[in-house]
């Protein structure tokens, strides 16, 4: 790629940037899930107590400064604010992994399908279909009893599951494309299949994956403490959201700060996906007119 | 009651449009009546009003985003025991709005496709409108008068249509029971807002000739919107031509179509096609071998069936053509929507995969060339589209659209050098250089169109396929795009394959037609001839189906 071409490249992005920054909420978005993030990273450095600890002094204590229990302590004394952060990490891990790789798959799978049409079309999604139809729990205990348990394999699972749907909305998103006059000028001016669908094709097809993706991430984290529930996710003494979640869930009516302070932080990220979806979606259509 | 007051007077009307916080004048000071049993045309080009004008007549604009800060429109009234009241439809109360839409001014659409719920039957749908407005009358009569309606539109069997559903008929079809709807109700006052514009145009004939029946037979008001000076010329009795929300001249048919007062009609009247000064007549050279060729070119498509699809029947939509077009030659092909004319184009190009038969360019047969060995062929032969809008990728520049095909073709030294003749073949189409660097939306439908065509132009082809390019522009860009491809035929002795179904269009640009119908191509023969001495039944009806604004001022002047 040629100096101009990087710098026509980078102009293009600038002003995806600059569109970004614009709309107020995604970029807050932005900002909170940036801060979740830091925190989830050092925050249980930060803490006297470790994941594991526990304070035979205050168990299923309320939140207090004095004990450095500043989200108070589960039903065994250990420190939640450690627990949360720590969850969150995972929480965090799982989600953005898993998605990313539904995107990644969902997307070139979709588009190809979509793109080829007639008889590729119809091989393509008919495997979808029956990859749908297969049940998940089955899938995940079978690749844990071949390969063992494993955060990997975690992602593996999810991704395997989630990046169908993904695969069927691009799919749909590249039929409606690939005949609009374009494509066409670009086949007659002898781009290649691969060049079209990564140029005209799945840019096209952005603005409902972009929506799709920030609904997966939950679904994902949501999927995640579904498993780890059922025995088969994350082991003790590591936790995630999802975990703490359905734990407090169990002593909500005696220590209802278990279950409301870690899924505060769940909503709180999840809210923020949404707003900074609705923003990327925005920033990254030209048509959205560039704020001068 | 005075008999000789106007049914409609539109007095200093003003529509104004809030969008993103913007206003917009859509209708800025417009005034105009429209007497019982007259047609008054609103003609203008897109964006001008005159939809928004017919809108606020009826009052069918949302309420959030317009407002009326000025005038009004008074409309003579007649209720249920026939007696006539002076209302002024911009203040009247929703109720009596409701009572007067369909009732007493009714409306019909450019879009018979979309105008029809799908999922009631014909009959259903008038005898709705029919209840509703007249709630002593029983299911059977309103039954009857549905039926009747239809019979007075010519359907044909219109006692079995009635319980058809509207995917079962035609284009022509739907428009004929929008028209029955819309009668039913016997309204004083019809708005057709583009009727025909959607339909081909012999079909756009039959329903001309079916609506000034109908209002003769009615003595009904016709307010008549289009941007088309054929139709303007057959319908109107009075016309008014908007431009940017303002009427600027008004006036009987025959003055405004032959004595036009404002400079700007004069220049929509010059830059119809049969108005345009044709340039110097090309010479015909005499070649060896022709650019391109097709022999006994066939497109099938398969209709499939069941789980398993297997084939069931064909379309023909190409059914063995042969046609040759000389290098620097504009070669028009003329058929009706469905005729195939497209698929054609298409096939040529290798867009589609013939079924049978071969392509030739320059004499190498390429119908049957793997992919790989077709491509460098692909820069000699290219296309531009009808829909500017949908033709142009929206995520990438201008830049980007024009220097990739370069870059795949090995063009140019460097992506520098690449820009530079970018920018070199964007002056070629008349626009600024700068364009390069924005985006499809930030242009207008001309522009659009005229970045199509470069697109088109930059790998230098001496072969391009035109498919309804100026179809969807109004009629001034319309001619500007047509002048400059014929300047750059001469430039480039490009050789044009002109898809088309605007006779007027085929008249002012080729010099040899074809008339495609049902797959086949039935006449062939210098474009003269062709328009003016067709030979084969069907070009013949197609050619008296045109409507002209030539046959007003001939006529006009005898009188």
């Amino acid at each position: 790629m040629s100096f101009e071409e990087t710098q026509g490249m980078q102009k293009n992005w600038q002003r995806a940037w600059l569109r970004l920054r614009h709309h107020r909420a995604a970029f807050a978005s932005l900002g909170v899930l940036l801060g979740i993030t830091l925190v989830c990273l050092l925050g249980p450095a930060l803490s006297p107590w470790a994941l594991d600890e526990i304070d035979w002094e205050s168990i299923a204590a309320p939140p207090s400064w004095e004990g450095a229990h500043y989200f108070g302590t589960d039903a065994l004394g250990r420190d939640l604010f450690v627990r949360s952060l720590s969850g969150g990490r995972i929480s965090l891990l799982v989600g953005l992994v898993a998605t990313a790789v539904s995107l990644l798959i969902g997307v070139l799978y979709g588009a190809t399908a979509g793109y080829l049409g007639g008889r590729w079309d119809a091989l393509m999604m008919r495997v979808v279909d029956v990859l749908y139809a297969l049940p998940f729990m089955f899938f995940v205990i079978l690749l844990m009893v071949f390969f063992g348990r494993s955060l990997v394999l975690i992602f593996v699972a999810i991704g395997a599951v989630e990046w169908l749907t993904m695969a069927r909305i691009v799919r749909g998103q590249a039929l409606s494309v690939r005949h609009r006059g374009f494509v066409d000028a670009a086949r007659l001016s002898g781009a290649s299949e691969f060049q079209i669908i990564r140029r005209h094709i799945i840019p096209n097809t952005l603005g409902p994956v972009i929506v799709y993706a920030t609904l997966t991430v939950p679904q994902v984290i949501l999927f995640e403490s579904f498993l780890s529930f059922l025995g088969l996710g994350v082991q003790e003494p590591l936790t995630s959201w999802g975990v703490l979640i359905a734990e407090g869930a169990q002593s909500m009516e005696s220590a209802p700060w278990t279950l409301l302070l870690p899924a505060s932080l769940l909503a709180v990220t999840l809210l923020a996906l949404n707003f900074l979806g609705d923003g990327l979606r925005d920033a990254l259509d030209p048509r959205t007119g560039t704020p001068r | 009651m005075a008999l000789d007051r106007p049914l409609l007077r539109v007095d200093g009307l003003r529509t104004y449009l809030k969008t993103d916080g913007r206003v917009i004048k859509a209708v800025d000071d417009v005034s105009f009546s429209i007497k019982k049993g007259e047609t008054y045309c609103l003609v203008g080009e897109s964006g001008s009003g005159k939809s928004i004008t017919a809108l606020s007549i009826i009052q069918l604009l949302p309420r959030f985003v317009s407002s009326h800060p000025g005038g009004q429109v008074f409309f003579d009234y007649r209720d249920q025991l026939a007696r006539h009241h002076l209302v002024d439809m911009l203040t009247l109360k929703e109720e009596r709005l409701r009572e007067i839409r369909g009732s007493r001014i009714a409306m019909i659409f450019q879009e018979p496709m979309t105008s029809l719920n799908p999922v009631f039957t014909i009959g259903e749908q008038i005898i709705e409108a029919l209840l509703l407005h007249h709630p002593s009358m029983t299911y059977p009569q309103a039954r009857e008068r549905a039926l009747q309606a239809l019979q007075q539109v010519s359907i044909k069997d219109a006692d079995q249509r009635l319980d058809d559903y509207p995917h079962r008929l035609s284009g022509g079809q739907r428009q004929r029971v929008m028209i029955a709807m819309a009668i039913a109700c016997e309204p004083d006052l019809l708005i057709a807002d583009e009727p025909t514009t959607a339909l081909d145009v012999t079909v756009q004939a039959d329903i001309l000739n079916l609506m000034k029946t109908l209002q003769r037979s009615r003595g009904m008001s016709i307010l008549f919107i289009t941007h088309d000076f054929g139709v303007v010329a057959k319908m109107a009795d009075k016309v008014g031509v908007m431009r940017a929300g303002k009427l600027v001249e008004e006036g009987a048919l025959a003055s405004v179509l032959t004595h036009p007062q404002h400079s700007y009609t004069r220049a929509l009247l010059d830059a119809l096609p049969e108005n345009l000064p044709r340039p110097a007549g090309h010479e015909a050279e005499t070649y060896e071998t022709p650019l391109v060729s097709a022999r006994d070119l066939q497109v099938h498509f398969p209709i499939r069936k069941g789980l398993l699809r297997h084939t069931v029947d064909r379309v023909r939509a190409v059914d063995g053509v042969n046609l040759q077009i000389n290098p620097g030659e504009i070669v028009a092909l003329v058929g009706e929507s469905g005729c195939g004319k497209t698929t054609l184009g298409r096939a040529i190009l290798r867009l589609i995969e013939p079924s049978a038969g071969q392509v030739f360019y320059a004499g190498s047969q390429i119908s049957s060339l793997p992919k790989t060995a077709l491509r460098p062929y692909r820069k000699h032969m290219q296309i531009i589209f009808q829909d500017p809008m949908s033709s142009l990728n929206p995520r990438l520049t201008i830049e980007t659209m024009l220097t990739e095909p370069m870059k795949v073709h090995g063009i140019g030294r460097s992506h520098q050098d690449r820009i530079a003749r970018a920018e070199e073949t964007l002056k070629q189409v008349k626009l600024d250089p700068d364009y390069l660097w924005r985006y499809p939306h930030e242009l207008s439908g001309g522009q659009r169109q005229r970045v199509g065509i470069a697109r088109a132009l930059v790998l230098n082809p001496s072969f391009i396929v035109c498919d309804e390019v100026t179809s969807a522009l109004d009629v001034s860009v319309q001619a500007d795009v047509l002048q400059m491809l014929l300047a750059l035929r001469d430039e480039r002795n490009l050789a044009l394959l002109f898809i088309t179904h605007d006779i007027g269009v085929v008249e002012y640009v080729s010099d040899r037609t074809l008339v495609m119908n049902a797959g086949r191509i039935v006449e062939e023969g210098p474009t003269l001839k062709v328009c003016q001495n067709p030979s084969h039944p069907y070009t013949q009806r197609l050619i008296a189906a045109v409507p002209r604004v030539a046959t007003v001022n001939r006529s006009q002047h005898i009188n």
